[in-house]
């Protein structure tokens, strides 16, 4: 069956080029989301001690303020990031969306793309011409699907990577910030293939700051902090509690005297 | 417009269970992804040269301009032992091997870099990347090929058995060549001076490789140069083709150096594997 655990996942990343540890330390005791430094090398601990078991069926939404390690935790459930403590275990065929760009060569066509990717999941070519057609039509990318992709808009390169995702293997699919981008039609058709992927029992992670995408596409919704799990549960009550941290934030009173 | 089409691939490739993917794991995932490492050298390839006139004909072009250019210059100060047709083909091969070994060791200063993209986004093998590199340098070396074995044609150079050899040759250099891209880009990912550090001693190292000289000019500095790896790569095609004869020497010190090349590869690869993605 289609799986996705994560046990205790712990990630700190090595900090590279910079040399003197003692200026790096900025700390307000907690050690999360801070750069700390250990034995002459540094870290920055971007993930501590996430666990999430997901199984067919799952729509998890993650949410939290830019660097609260949403992409890091991502990365580590694509099997990118090996964790530093903790395991990443998945069955099933893995999609990943994380950034436009990344995944495709510029210089190559779109077309020539829809193949690359193809062969990266062990397709021969004869599997890959059943669908070339699909994903070009889904696109609706028409006669630029000969152009090299370097040549498209943002948006047109995000359709293009996510209807080859899409359409290739869809048990495992890892969104970064995705449904936002594109214009609204092509949002409306991402939502419609992102359900009947469900009834192929598969698994979405969609990680986003935009609470309203996560409460339409999301079953789960597990909020991030400084890389620790605030909060893990049904929608609703996450969201909820989410925009109220967010919102007691921006009134905070000692800022408004510090800034008076 | 909604309904998916479920595609499987032949292999399991894809379905893993990250964290304890072993090194052997890797590369048979590396050997079920043959065609991406294919189709990714080809689209290199292609894209290099498109909205050219001659296309990767420039490839033969640009060596028979190096090598006529070097001949025209050379061949007055140097002193062949058997003519000068000799001397132009002995620097026709010369840089045939090298201009290969060349591009081996250059790309592989920055291979990973040109691959972050792709590394940071999909979790296949990053030791696969090298492949596509020896790919692009072996069509690189096939072009090139086809213009030396013409000179040879148009001097009518009588060519002998011992030639045979070229083939275990090629395999020999084609394997080292993927060992040697893997160590320099693991070390030049993490070190970046390193790449630096090598992309200069390969232009000295043009000289130091007898391309276009004799080493019986001087034998003084062959003893020390004949520690030059690219040397010996170099005469394991260039003697049996030229001088028909089998360089035992350079059979045992390419293939010794072979052996430590990979061993040092993989144990680097296998220590650092799963860190190299946090090094960009």
């Amino acid at each position: 069956m289609v799986h996705l655990i994560a046990r205790d996942v712990t990630i700190a990343y090595p900090v590279i080029g910079l040399n003197k540890p003692e200026e790096r330390v900025r700390s307000d005791g907690s050690g999360r989301g801070d750069v700390v430094a250990r034995q002459k090398r540094s870290f920055i601990l971007a993930v501590d001690n996430f666990n999430v078991d997901l199984r067919a069926g799952a729509r998890l939404g993650i949410v939290g303020r830019n660097g609260s390690g949403k992409s890091t935790i991502l990365r580590a459930l694509a099997g990118i990031y090996t964790p530093t403590a903790g395991a990443v275990e998945t069955q099933g065929q893995i999609s990943s969306l994380l950034n436009v760009g990344l995944g495709t060569r510029a210089e190559s066509t779109g077309r020539q793309n829809i193949y690359l990717r193809g062969y990266m999941r062990g397709l021969n070519k004869d599997q890959i011409a059943e669908v070339e057609q699909e994903i070009i039509d889904f696109s609706e990318l028409g006669d630029f699907i000969d152009m090299p992709v370097r040549t498209y808009s943002s948006g047109m390169a995000m359709r293009l990577s996510f209807s080859i995702a899409t359409t290739f293997s869809p048990e495992i699919l890892l969104l970064d910030e995705w449904i936002g981008v594109g214009d609204r039609d092509f949002q409306e058709k991402a939502r419609d293939r992102m359900k009947s992927l469900l009834e192929f029992s598969g698994i979405t992670v969609l990680c986003s700051h935009n609470t309203r995408i996560i409460r339409e596409a999301c079953n789960r919704v597990i909020w991030l902090d400084k890389g620790r799990t605030m909060m893990d549960g049904a929608p609703e009550d996450v969201l909820a509690q989410y925009e109220n941290a967010r919102r007691i934030k921006r009134v905070n009173p000692k800022k408004l005297e510090n800034k008076a | 417009m909604n309904e998916l089409t479920r595609i499987q691939p032949e292999s399991a490739a894809s379905s893993n269970t990250s964290s304890s993917k072993t090194l052997l794991d890797e590369f048979r995932q590396t050997l079920s992804l043959r065609r991406f490492w294919l189709a990714f050298a080809w689209e290199d390839i292609k894209t290099s040269y498109r909205r050219t006139f001659f296309g990767v004909l420039w490839i033969t072009i640009t060596f028979l301009a190096f090598v006529g250019v070097k001949a025209l210059i050379f061949m007055p100060i140097m002193e062949s032992p058997r003519g000068p047709n000799y001397f132009i083909l002995y620097l026709t091969f010369g840089v045939l091997v090298w201009q290969f070994m060349n591009n081996i060791v250059n790309s592989a200063t920055t291979i990973f870099q040109g691959f972050e993209g792709w590394i940071r986004n999909d979790p296949i093998p990053i030791s696969g990347y090298p492949v596509i590199i020896v790919i692009r340098c072996l069509f690189n070396l096939f072009l090139t090929a086809i213009a030396a074995v013409a000179v040879l044609a148009f001097y009518r150079y009588p060519v002998g058995l011992a030639a045979l050899t070229l083939i275990p040759a090629l395999f020999l250099t084609i394997w080292t060549s993927y060992a040697v891209t893997l160590l320099i880009g693991v070390i030049s990912l993490r070190f970046r001076d390193f790449g630096q550090f090598m992309q200069t001693t390969m232009r000295v190292t043009f000289f130091l490789t007898p391309i276009f000289w004799f080493p019986e000019a001087l034998p003084n500095a062959m003893k020390y140069l004949w520690w030059n790896p690219f040397t010996h790569f170099l005469w394991l095609f260039r003697t049996p083709v030229l001088d028909n004869e089998i360089p035992v020497d350079s059979w045992i010190f390419t293939s010794v150096l072979a052996l430590i090349v990979t061993v040092l590869a993989f144990a680097l690869y296998a220590r650092f594997r799963k860190r190299m993605v946090f090094w960009f």
